[in-house]
């Protein structure tokens, strides 16, 4: 981004000149466009202008022309007017004929009302000889004598004559006018004529001076043409002495040719006027004279408001293409500013890149997990980063400046495989792993990889990447040796491993399960080719078992089953595991498992099994036995009690009876034995019920329940309510736990462990009993101590023994059966009884009931 | 109409142990209200009037005294049949037995027994024992309404 940026910038130069060409092209244009359409609007404004004077100086030409001819023919009616009033001629005649101080006052009158009607400055009457007869208004100054002449010749040829203007002989002032001649009506003679003068300063010049127009320069000139010299006939506006004093000179007013009168247009034309000032003007030929009219207005006056336009243009030319270049040049220097902030702008970015590119890099550098070192071509280490100065245990200071060879050395130095001299040669980038020896002596594996380090082209060095691969090598060895474990691992257990391709039906597996099924690779590896080896009684079974349950429904495949070798067509024993695996969408992706030849163990637990059935069917049979004699011992026992019991009872009832009927004729040594049948016959009860009593503790079945303890010893005791009315006891029992048990048994236990420690207490003048219960090691042990005559322990073991007594039955009586009773129910609960005492001080009965839990 | 009668049947097998009951129950005055039968079938002929027993007064014992081991049919049968037989279910039966055999027991027990006493060895614990037989008979004596109008 930021490099394209700048050469952008970079590139922008020449672009920007091309720019400013272009720019200038455009200004010359854009003035030369404005100065044409300047120039031409001048040259159209001014011809319209010029069109515009002409125009107006040839109707102005027209105009002043036509006047002097409607002037002239005012003049010859007036003259015909009077010169062919028959009275006037008749009176005119006598009057030159005889000339009298006092005219006749007609004559005077009718001249008199033409001088004042027609503005003549006088009205003359001459004689044929150009005398002056008679002057209205009188006035005695002669005549100029060219008008005397001109009268003569009228008279004489009675034709009417133009006295053209002239200056006056006498008096110098310029005159026009019309000579009449008179004829005598009687006579026909011609006796002189009538002068109509004019003075042109009172009638004519001012009327030619007069500019129907506003205009400061417009002039009408009267000229008169003399063959080829040029008269000016009347005062100029800007020489009013000119009349009939300016002639054209030589480069002075050159009117239009001769058929300009002729046709009687105006022509107009440029050029210098008397003053030699520019002019235009026309001229227009008076019809009927040597007059032609010219008008002339000064160029400057016409061209005033074309030239006037013409500066504005120019002007505004100037302006424009002067605001086209300023805006131009204004843009250029914008773009020049912005283009140079925008390069120094980039510079500063890119000198910014450049120095967080370096940052960037000096950072990866120093950081880099891999140890690097840039070595120029005469062996010197030039760089290296902190990894490398640790992994080559240097110091870092110290690696610079030193020979590569000296610092990190590997068995290629000095010899032609060096990496430095073949990447010097131009090998390009070099790969190795080799062992380095470290500063300190010590080896390091490295896979060190070389690049040239090439600035400008060419090859200035090498850069040196190593990597510390001394744990990679161990691990892979340490892979390699899990890998062969395994391998002889599997090799050993006869497992092998598969990977199954569900969707595919393929499968690859392990040398081991090749060797299990005694292929080789040529061997299709599908599911049906599986099943080719799956022994044909086992086929339908697995089948269904792999594919409609571990790959239908997805379950895990744990099956034995036999199989047919294919190598040697022997049937082994294999056991099969797999499960499916899946892939993120949650389909099955691969089967894995192992297949183990379990064929050894499988027959050994075939044999096992048929053992096992053997001894199964020998303890059935002898369980059958032992049932037997149990219920044959069962209907034994019921004999005896019942049966046995009954003719003692009958011995005891009637030995009772006979005491009673017959005591009084008894005599001592009688009442004696019936007292001893009595008391033998009570014994044999005894025994035989507590016969029958260790019978049954032997062999009912347990009915196990929850029994509690402190209310089965308080039942207990109630059969020894009586034998305890007549002696002191203190009996303490404590707290006692419930047990899980039989609780007709365990009443028995209690009976006779409170039975003996009543018994034997009896010597004593307060027996003390107590009762009670310490929970140890995951059983509650019961105990009973009282304070009687104890026992030696020499005899402790016979004490559990059946018929086993330590006292005599004189001292105390009893069957011998109690204690071992105790010791066979204790034993059917699992527990254990046991006894401490010692003779004459007391004796304590231990007995243990496992606790529940360990026992469910 | 059913008659109560102020009869004891005793059924047991043994003539030695007949004639010590007939004195533990003399003690209470008892004896002469005691018929004597010696094994379960006669037990049920007396009881339902049947065979030797047809022409005896009817009415019912206030109590059985039975022995379990009988010869022909035992205690414990005749005490299934008198609890399953409508006419006889009601009938007080108290088990006299020498056996002590718990199995014994639960059975009667099961059966439905009044009380079960075992047989001591003792002549004197036995008339002990015969005294609650005499309290039974006591109570019994009172016919109880139901017994008497079935009769």
């Amino acid at each position: 981004m930021r490099d394209t940026e700048l050469s952008n910038a970079l590139h922008d130069a020449p672009r920007e000149s091309r720019f400013e060409r272009a720019l200038i092209w455009v200004l010359v244009a854009a003035t030369a466009a404005i100065a044409v359409a300047g120039f031409v609007f001048y040259v159209t404004q001014r011809a319209s202008v010029v069109a515009e004077a002409n125009r107006q100086l040839s109707s102005i030409a027209n105009l002043k022309a036509e006047e002097l001819v409607s002037w002239r023919q005012g003049l010859d009616r007036d003259a015909f007017m009077l010169t062919e009033n028959h009275a006037f001629a008749v009176l005119a005649s006598s009057m030159v004929d005889h000339p009298s101080e006092t005219p006749p006052e007609d004559l005077v009158g009718w001249m008199k009302a033409i001088q004042q009607a027609g503005s003549y400055d006088r009205l003359v009457l001459l004689d044929g000889a150009g005398r002056v007869v008679l002057s209205v208004p009188a006035d005695k100054t002669p005549l100029s004598a060219s008008t005397i002449r001109l009268a003569v010749k009228a008279s004489a040829s009675a034709s009417e004559t133009f006295v053209d203007l002239h200056r006056s002989s006498v008096t110098g002032h310029p005159y026009v006018g019309l000579l009449d001649p008179i004829v005598d009506p009687a006579t026909k003679r011609h006796v002189g004529t009538v002068y109509f003068r004019v003075d042109p300063t009172k009638f004519l010049y001012p009327y030619l001076s007069t500019w129907p127009v506003p205009g400061k320069t417009g002039q009408t000139l009267l000229v008169e043409r003399r063959g080829n010299q040029e008269l000016i006939l009347n005062p100029l506006r800007y020489d009013p002495n000119a009349a009939f004093t300016l002639r054209s000179a030589p480069g002075g007013i050159h009117l239009a040719p001769q058929a300009t009168a002729v046709t009687g247009h105006a022509r107009a034309y440029e050029g210098l006027d008397y003053r030699g000032v520019d002019v235009f003007s026309t001229e227009r030929a008076v019809p009927g004279s040597s007059w032609h009219v010219v008008t002339t207005m000064d160029r400057n006056e016409v061209l005033a408001p074309a030239n006037e336009h013409g500066w504005q243009v120019l002007l505004l030319m100037i302006i424009s293409t002067t605001a086209l270049g300023l805006s131009i040049v204004s843009a250029q220097r914008r773009r020049e500013t912005a283009f140079y902030r925008e390069k120094s702008r980039l510079a500063e970015d890119s000198r910014h890149a450049l120095q967080k590119a370096y940052d960037e890099i000096e950072q990866v550098f120093k950081t880099a997990a891999d140890g690097m070192r840039i070595i120029d071509r005469d062996f010197n280490t030039t760089r290296v980063n902190d990894t490398f100065a640790e992994m080559a245990r240097i110091d870092f200071g110290k690696a610079v400046g030193a020979k590569c060879y000296d610092d990190f050395s590997g068995r290629w130095c000095g010899t032609p495989e060096c990496t430095l001299q073949r990447i010097l040669a131009g090998s390009g980038p070099l790969s190795d792993v080799i062992e380095k020896r470290r500063a300190d002596g010590s080896m390091v594996s490295c896979l060190i990889t070389a690049q040239p380090f090439v600035i400008d082209g060419e090859i200035v060095g090498v850069i040196e990447d190593f990597r510390d691969i001394t744990d990679r090598l161990a691990a892979e060895a340490q892979l390699e040796e899990n890998a062969t474990l395994l391998v002889e691992s599997q090799r050993a257990a006869a497992v092998g491993h598969y990977s199954l391709d569900p969707v595919a039906g393929t499968w690859t597996g392990s040398a081991v399960l090749d060797e299990i099924f005694g292929i080789d690779d040529a061997y299709e590896r599908t599911i049906d080719s599986w099943l080719a080896i799956v022994h044909p009684d086992d086929r339908n079974v697995i089948e269904t078992c792999m594919r409609n349950h571990a790959l239908g429904d997805c379950l895990p495949m744990d099956r034995d089953y036999r199989i047919q070798r294919i190598s040697d067509g022997e049937v082994r024993w294999v056991h099969g595991l797999g499960r499916l695996t899946f892939d993120a969408a949650g389909s099955p992706s691969a089967m894995f498992g192992v297949i183990q030849d379990i064929t050894e163990r499988k027959l050994a637990e075939i044999e096992v099994q048929r053992v096992h059935d053997e001894l199964e069917q020998i303890v059935a049979d002898r369980t059958a036995q032992l049932e037997a004699a149990n219920s044959e011992l069962e209907a034994f026992s019921y004999s005896v009690s019942h049966d046995l019991r009954a003719p003692l009872r009958h011995v005891s009832g009637f030995v009772d009876l006979l005491g009673s009927r017959e005591r009084e004729r008894l005599d001592e040594k009688g009442t004696h034995y019936l007292d001893i049948i009595s008391d033998s016959v009570r014994q044999m009860g005894v025994l035989i019920d507590d016969l029958l009593q260790f019978s049954r503790v032997g062999r009912t079945e347990m009915k196990r329940g929850d029994v509690d303890m402190a209310e089965l010893v308080l039942e207990a005791l109630k059969p020894f309510e009586s034998a305890l009315r007549d002696r002191v006891v203190e009996l303490d029992i404590g707290e006692l736990p419930h047990v899980r048990g039989d609780r007709g048994l365990l009443r028995v236990v209690w009976e006779n462990l409170l039975g003996n420690a009543i018994k034997y207490t009896r010597p004593r003048k307060t027996a003390h009993i107590s009762v009670g219960c310490r929970h140890e090691e995951g059983q509650s042990v019961f105990f009973v101590k009282d304070n009687g005559v104890g026992f030696d322990m020499t005899y402790a073991g016979k004490l559990f023994g059946v018929f086993q007594r330590l006292h005599s039955s004189s001292e105390f009586e009893g069957t011998g059966i109690g204690l071992a009773n105790v010791s066979r129910v204790v034993a059917r609960h699992g527990g254990r009884v046991w006894a401490e005492a010692s003779l004459d001080d007391g004796a304590t009965f231990y007995f243990t009931i496992p606790d529940p839990r360990r026992h469910e | 109409m059913k008659i109560s009668l102020r009869t004891i049947l005793l059924a047991e097998d043994n003539p030695k142990d007949v004639e010590l009951t007939l004195e533990a129950l003399a003690e209470y005055n008892l004896a002469n209200q005691v018929v004597v039968v010696h094994d379960g079938v006669e037990v049920l002929e007396y009881l339902r009037r049947e065979g030797q027993f047809r022409l005896r007064a009817p009415g019912m014992p206030a109590v059985l005294l039975l022995d379990i081991k009988m010869p022909r049919m035992d205690g414990l049968e005749v005490l299934r049949e008198i609890r399953h037989d409508p006419d006889l279910h009601a009938l007080p039966v108290v088990i006299l037995s020498s056996s002590a055999q718990e199995s014994d027991l639960i059975a009667g027990y099961e059966l439905g027994v009044n009380s079960y006493v075992v047989k001591p060895v003792d002549f004197k614990e036995f008339v002990d024992a015969v005294h609650v037989l005499g309290q039974y008979w006591a109570i019994l004596n009172e016919v109880p309404p139901d017994v008497s109008e079935d009769a």
